[in-house]
């Protein structure tokens, strides 16, 4: 039987409505229901004497409300529309439910509110699958780039990741006219503890060395172990006596850390740039280093600055 | 890093003059933009100083550190090296929302950079804690709220408007509105988000030393009048108005009445300590 369109009632043609897979509604300007189809009846649970009248907030979840609130009101508000929009719907049992929005306003008609909600169970899912594998893959890249940049044993900087932070920090105080300093700072016979107690106990040490490090200095220094028993730390922003006075209590620290009724010592090298100076970061490791072998060469345990002399004069130095 | 490089990567701006000076710190989901309407009537009082949290608005987004500022100490942080930078001399601070929990920690860290706190729409803590303290949310609306953020980023990531302007205020708003939308990265919204609605802030409250002043909405889903009440009761020195008003917004909705308790406060604490020397 053929459908005359023409000559249907308006009632006959608004009941088109109530066959619709998702659920239609209208609300006033202010937040009221006015009109819903049958769908809120036949598949969410609710009755119209519960709906119409009532502030369109009953049907959703209160983290759905704040959304509503603080962006899908303002942007119909702004935009005349709100275009597919995830929230919560409580279907008329109390049940949730994911659904999908649609809203249109219509000025012309006393600012009423045209909502169009699509149960999405699916596609939640989907998003909810995606979320968790992208914050799977976020905590493994966590992992790679802590293993990439971490030395392992003593869980400070590497020796490539010392460097790269170590330029870039040199670059900013180069430009900025801001003083570094650099300390190398080296085991005292390290060899001999290796060999009367093993590589393990070697490594213990190594390890507390390297946390006493981590944890002693200021949060803008940076610290890695650049060989077998080799710290540096680089000092943005650190005079001469910030680094002399910081030199002296790492010597402390590194005599808590006790083996065979003796205190552990380090011997330490120091190089600074001044404001304008242009060194790169590889000159300044080898002052430090040459520093730290004139430390050695005075009988370990002490910390000589590259300009100076194991008197702590200071030296003349030919630059080459 | 050099006072200059602070003041440019937290997009300081200074208006006004006057004897005194004042810090606005905004809220979650915007940037200083949203203390334009609550300015006007200060600003011929008081200094004062405005700025975005790294991540939000037009600071320097590459100084941004996720591990930072996945937890309000970070923007705390922030908050202490403008003043630093600044050297501010015992500034008044008021925060919005959040920002009242970060300001709160500043002042824990820091004594002596304020000289008291304005608390816009605090909660120190959302979720509900039965049967003593009803932040307002469970846990699972809180988690949903995240989830939300996350199903939806590419549309409100660009459209977020004050977290929460309140029903009766939309239609005032409509043009408003339009230049309150904040256009944030989604992700770096989202580590603001969990740090706001899931930290845990209450017994800090006890900790600050210094003076504040609670203004708190009567009507306000995110911080409703208990919770303001719950502050007054565990902040030694502190005095709290409900202002009748609709949504979490209220230097945005009711600036002439925040303007006038934020005028009266500090002119009081003036008087306070001048009586006092």
């Amino acid at each position: 039987m053929e459908t005359n369109i023409s000559s249907q009632s308006k009632t006959e043609k608004a009941e088109y409505s109530d066959h619709f897979l998702c659920a239609l509604m209208v609300s006033d300007k202010n937040r009221k229901i006015i009109f819903t189809n049958r769908y809120f009846q036949t598949e969410l649970g609710w009755d119209d004497s519960r709906l119409l009248g009532s502030d369109v907030n009953i049907l959703f979840t209160g983290a759905s409300q704040i959304f509503c609130d603080s962006y899908l009101f303002p942007i119909t508000t702004i935009e005349g529309r709100c275009e597919e929009t995830q929230i919560t719907l409580v279907k008329g049992n109390g049940e949730r439910l994911p659904a999908v929005v649609y809203i249109r306003s219509s000025p012309a008609q006393a600012d009423l509110l045209y909502w169009t909600i699509v149960p999405s169970i699916n596609r939640d899912k989907l998003y909810e699958e995606l979320i968790a594998n992208r914050e799977r893959l976020e905590a493994q890249t966590e992992i790679l780039n802590s293993l990439a940049t971490i030395d392992e044993l003593t869980g400070v900087n590497n020796r490539r990741e010392l460097m790269r932070l170590g330029e870039t920090l040199l670059d900013q105080a180069i430009r900025s006219s801001r003083d570094v300093a650099l300390l190398f700072i080296d085991i005292d016979y390290f060899k001999a503890i290796n060999d009367t107690h093993g590589h393990p106990y070697g490594d213990r040490v190594l390890k507390q060395l390297g946390k006493i490090l981590g944890e002693s200095g200021r949060s803008s220094d940076i610290v890695g172990r650049y060989g077998g028993e080799e710290f540096i730390i680089v000092m943005p922003d650190a005079s001469r006596d910030a680094a002399r006075s910081y030199a002296h209590r790492i010597h402390e620290l590194a005599a808590s850390i006790n083996f065979d009724e003796q205190h552990l010592t380090v011997s330490i090298g120091v190089s600074q740039i001044k404001a304008n100076e242009k060194t790169p970061l590889a000159v300044l490791v080898d002052r430090a280093d040459e520093a730290l072998y004139r430390a050695k060469a005075a009988g370990r345990n002490c910390t000589i600055f590259f300009d100076e002399n194991s008197n702590g004069r200071p030296r003349q130095i030919n630059h080459v | 890093m050099p006072a200059s490089d602070i003041l440019r990567r937290n997009n300081v701006q200074i208006i006004g003059s006057g004897e005194q000076t004042l810090l606005m710190a905004h809220g979650f989901g915007c940037d200083q933009n949203m203390w334009r309407f609550l300015t006007p009537s200060l600003e011929s009082h008081f200094r004062i100083v405005l700025f975005d949290y790294v991540g939000s608005g037009h600071s320097t987004v590459s100084s941004y550190s996720s591990r930072r500022y996945s937890q309000l100490s970070g923007y705390s942080q922030d908050v202490i090296e403008i003043c630093d930078a600044l050297q501010l001399p015992s500034a008044t601070f008021i925060g919005h929302s959040v920002s009242c929990m970060i300001g709160l920690i500043a002042s824990i860290a820091r004594p002596e950079l304020f000289s008291s706190l304005t608390m816009v729409c605090p909660s120190p803590c959302f979720l509900n804690h039965p049967p003593d303290y009803m932040g307002g949310f469970d846990r699972q609306d809180l988690e949903e709220l995240i989830s939300l953020m996350d199903k939806n980023y590419i549309g409100w990531a660009n459209y977020l408007a004050p977290l929460v302007l309140g029903v009766a205020n939309q239609e005032t708003f409509l043009d408003e509105l339009t230049g309150s939308f904040c256009s944030t990265d989604p992700v770096i919204a989202k580590n603001f988000a969990k740090a706001t609605f899931f930290e845990d802030n209450r017994e800090l409250l006890g900790q600050t030393p210094l003076p504040c002043l609670i203004l708190q909405s009567s009507d306000d889903i995110l911080a409703p009048v208990r919770v303001g009440q719950y502050m007054n009761q565990h902040i030694a020195n502190s005095e709290l108005h409900i202002i009748e008003a609709n949504g979490h917004c209220l230097h945005m909705t009711n600036p002439t009445d925040i303007g006038a308790k934020i005028k009266d406060f500090v002119s009081l604490r003036k008087e306070t300590q001048s009586n006092g020397n």
